[in-house]
C-alpha cells in the first residue's frame, strides 16, 4: 500500500518543486514569519531596554501566524494535485494501473505533506535564534511545532478532497479555502450560539482552530490530536470515495 | 474453444451517460494471438468501449474480463495483464521521458526496469531522446512515448485507442509494423479511423456505429474469404427468402445486403458456385440484373453498414414524427 504512494508521492514532489507555485509559498511563508519575528524581537528588545518587562517572542507566537496563513496558503499547494491529472486526462493512466484508488490519494498528500514538512523546516531558523540568544523552554516549542504539522496535515488531506472535486484548479482552490475557512470560523458560531450550550459545544470542538490553542502554549491534548487526525484520515478516505466516484459518472 | 484463451471478453456490456447511452448491449471477445480492428465513425462508443475494457470506467451492466479476470471485480488483477494506451496519452509534461517510463514502471512492479525501458524506447525509436523533456516533445513522439508506457510491463493484452493518430507517413508504417510484430504474441484490439490500417495490420475487424456492433468478421471474410472472392448481386424481384436460399448454397460463406434488393455475397472462387447462384435466381423467377464480382474493401463494407444504420435512423425519425 505504502510502496504505490510513496512513488506517486515522489513523482508529485518532482513535479511540485519544478513548479514556481511552491516556491512562492515557501517565499511569502517564511517572508511574513520573518517579518513578524522581528517585529516582536526588536519591540522585545527596546521594551527590556528601557527597563519595561515585556516579553521575548515564543514560537507559539510565530507558529500562530504561520498556521493562521495556511488557512490561504494550503490551498494553493493542493489545488493541482488530482485537479491536474484530471485535467490533463493523466488520471486515466493511474487508474488503469494496478494501484488502488487509495494509494493514488496518500500519495498525493505524502508529497504535500513531504513538502509541507520542508517549509516548517525554514521556520526553525527562530527557536535557534531564541535557543543561541535566550533560554527558552524546550516544551512549547516542540508541542507548537507537533501542532503545526498535525494542522497542516488536516489543511493538506482537506486540499486533497477539495481537489477530486474538480478538474478545474481554481473551483479546486475555492473548494479547500472555502472548507477550511468555515473550519476555521466554527468557533465564532459557537460562542454565539448562547441558547444551546450542545450545539455551541458541537461548534466550538469542531473548530480547527479551538484545538490547536494548547498545542502553542505547550500542552499535548490527547483529544486535540485525535481532531487532526481524525481530520485527515476522514478527508482523505473521502478524496479517495469521490475519486472512485468519478468513474461511475 | 479453449476458454483460457480469451484475452478480452465483453458480455453484454451497457455504458450510460446520464440518459445517453454510449454503448449499448454490446459481446465480443478476442482470443490470444488476434489483431483486432475496431471501426466506427466518430462518437459510435470505441473509446467508452475501451475505456470499460481497461476498468477506467465500470459499465452501467454487464461485464468485461480480461484474461479471465472480470475489471470490476478483479480490477487490480485484470489492469496487470493489460497495456492501455488511451485516446489522451497521459503523459507529465515536467518529467523526461525515461522518468516517465521509471514512474509506469515501478507502479508496475516491472523486473530489470531499465533494461526495458531501453528496449521498449529502442521499439519506439525513442532511445535517442530518453532525457528529453516530455513536454519538450512533438505530437508523433508523445504518442510514441504513450505506446512505450503500454507495452513496458510485456502485458499479453493492448488496448490501444488510435494508436497512430498525430504521427507521420513513416512513423506510421514504423507502428504498424510494431503491431504487426506484437501481434505475434498479443492479443490487441486497437481502435483507428484509418480503415487501411486495419486491413494491413488485423486479422478481425469489429464495427460498432451508435454503440452497437453491426458487423463482427475476420479480415479474410470481410475482404471475400481465402480464395475467394465478394460478389454484387442486384435483382429485379426477389422474394422474401431470397437471402436465407443463396445463403444455403454451396460456396457462400456471407451474405450482406447492401440496398434496396441489393446484396453482396462472400464466395469462394469457384466458378461452380457463381453458376449456382446465377440459375437459382433465374430459376426462382428474381430477375437477375446483375451478377458482379469485385474486390471489396474495408471501406465499402464500412460505407455501406453506414448507410444502413442511416437508413434505420431515417425510418426511426420519422415513425417519432408521426407520431
Amino acid at each position: 500500500m505504502m510502496r504505490n504512494a510513496w512513488i506517486i508521492a515522489q513523482r508529485e514532489l518532482g513535479a511540485m518543486f519544478v513548479s514556481p507555485i511552491a516556491y512562492i509559498f515557501a517565499a511569502a511563508m517564511t517572508l511574513i514569519t520573518g517579518v513578524i519575528f522581528v517585529f516582536q524581537l526588536s519591540e522585545y528588545v527596546l521594551s527590556s531596554q528601557f527597563g519595561q518587562g515585556g516579553l521575548p517572542p515564543t514560537v507559539g507566537n510565530i507558529l500562530g501566524t504561520f498556521t493562521f496563513l495556511l488557512i490561504f496558503a494550503m490551498p494553493a499547494i493542493t489545488m493541482r494535485l488530482l485537479s491536474e491529472e484530471q485535467r490533463s486526462g493523466t488520471i486515466e493512466l493511474l487508474m488503469t494501473l494496478p494501484v488502488r484508488d487509495d494509494e493514488v490519494v496518500w500519495g498525493k498528500f505524502l508529497a504535500g505533506f513531504v513538502f509541507y514538512l520542508s517549509v516548517v523546516a525554514l521556520t526553525l531558523i527562530y527557536p535557534l535564534i531564541l535557543i543561541r540568544f535566550g533560554n527558552p523552554d524546550l516544551g512549547p516549542i516542540v508541542s507548537s511545532y507537533l501542532g503545526a504539522l498535525l494542522w497542516g496535515a488536516g489543511l493538506l488531506a482537506i486540499g486533497v478532497l477539495a481537489s477530486a472535486l474538480s478538474e478545474n484548479q481554481i473551483v479546486a482552490f475555492m473548494t479547500a479555502f472555502g472548507i477550511n475557512l468555515f473550519l476555521y470560523l466554527v468557533a465564532f458560531f459557537g460562542r454565539f450560539v448562547t441558547t444551546n450550550p450542545t450545539l455551541s459545544l458541537v461548534l466550538t470542538e469542531l473548530s480547527f482552530e479551538g484545538h490547536l490553542g494548547s498545542f502553542l502554549t505547550g500542552l499535548i491534548v490527547a483529544t486535540d490530536v485525535l481532531y487532526y487526525l481524525l481530520v485527515t484520515a476522514v478527508a482523505l478516505f473521502a478524496a479517495a470515495r469521490i475519486l472512485e466516484s468519478r468513474r461511475w459518472r | 474453444m479453449d476458454n483460457n484463451a480469451l484475452m478480452i471478453e465483453a458480455e453484454n456490456l451497457t455504458k450510460q451517460y446520464g440518459g445517453f447511452t454510449a454503448v449499448n448491449n454490446i459481446s465480443f471477445s478476442c482470443q490470444e494471438g488476434e489483431v483486432v480492428g475496431f471501426l466506427g465513425p466518430n462518437g459510435a462508443g470505441k473509446t467508452t468501449t475501451m475505456r470499460v475494457l481497461t476498468g477506467y470506467m465500470p459499465p452501467t451492466s454487464g461485464h468485461a474480463y480480461i484474461a479471465g479476470h472480470d475489471t470490476l471485480a478483479d480490477s487490480l488483477e485484470a489492469r496487470k495483464w493489460l497495456g492501455y494506451l488511451p485516446e489522451t496519452v497521459p503523459l507529465y509534461p515536467e518529467m523526461s521521458v525515461e522518468g516517465y517510463l521509471a514512474f509506469v514502471g515501478k507502479l508496475r512492479r516491472v523486473e530489470n526496469l531499465w533494461e526495458r525501458i531501453d528496449d521498449v524506447l529502442a521499439a519506439v525509436d525513442l532511445l535517442d531522446r530518453a532525457e528529453s523533456y516530455v513536454g519538450k516533445l512533438s505530437k508523433g513522439m508523445r504518442q510514441r512515448l504513450g505506446l512505450a508506457q503500454a507495452l513496458l510491463h510485456q502485458p499479453k493484452v493492448l488496448i490501444l485507442d488510435e494508436p497512430t493518430i498525430g504521427l507521420d507517413p513513416a512513423q506510421i508504417r514504423e507502428v504498424r509494423q510494431l503491431i504487426t510484430e506484437l501481434g505475434k504474441s498479443h492479443t490487441i484490439l486497437l481502435s483507428t479511423h484509418i480503415l487501411s490500417e486495419v486491413e494491413q495490420i488485423c486479422n478481425r475487424v469489429i464495427m460498432i456505429f451508435d454503440g452497437e456492433i453491426r458487423a463482427d468478421m475476420p479480415l479474410a471474410a470481410a475482404m471475400g474469404g481465402e480464395n475467394g472472392q465478394r460478389i454484387r448481386l442486384k435483382l429485379a424481384a426477389p422474394a422474401e427468402n431470397t437471402p436465407a436460399v443463396l445463403a444455403a448454397l454451396e460456396g457462400v460463406r456471407q451474405i450482406d445486403a447492401a440496398g434496396a434488393r441489393q446484396w453482396e455475397l462472400a464466395v469462394d472462387g469457384r466458378d461452380e458456385t457463381r453458376l449456382a447462384i446465377a440459375e437459382t435466381a433465374v430459376t426462382a423467377g428474381w430477375g437477375l440484373l446483375e451478377l458482379t464480382p469485385f474486390k471489396a474493401s474495408l471501406e465499402s463494407i464500412f460505407l455501406s453498414k453506414m448507410q444502413e444504420v442511416e437508413a434505420v435512423r431515417q425510418i426511426s425519425l420519422s415513425h417519432e414524427e408521426e407520431e
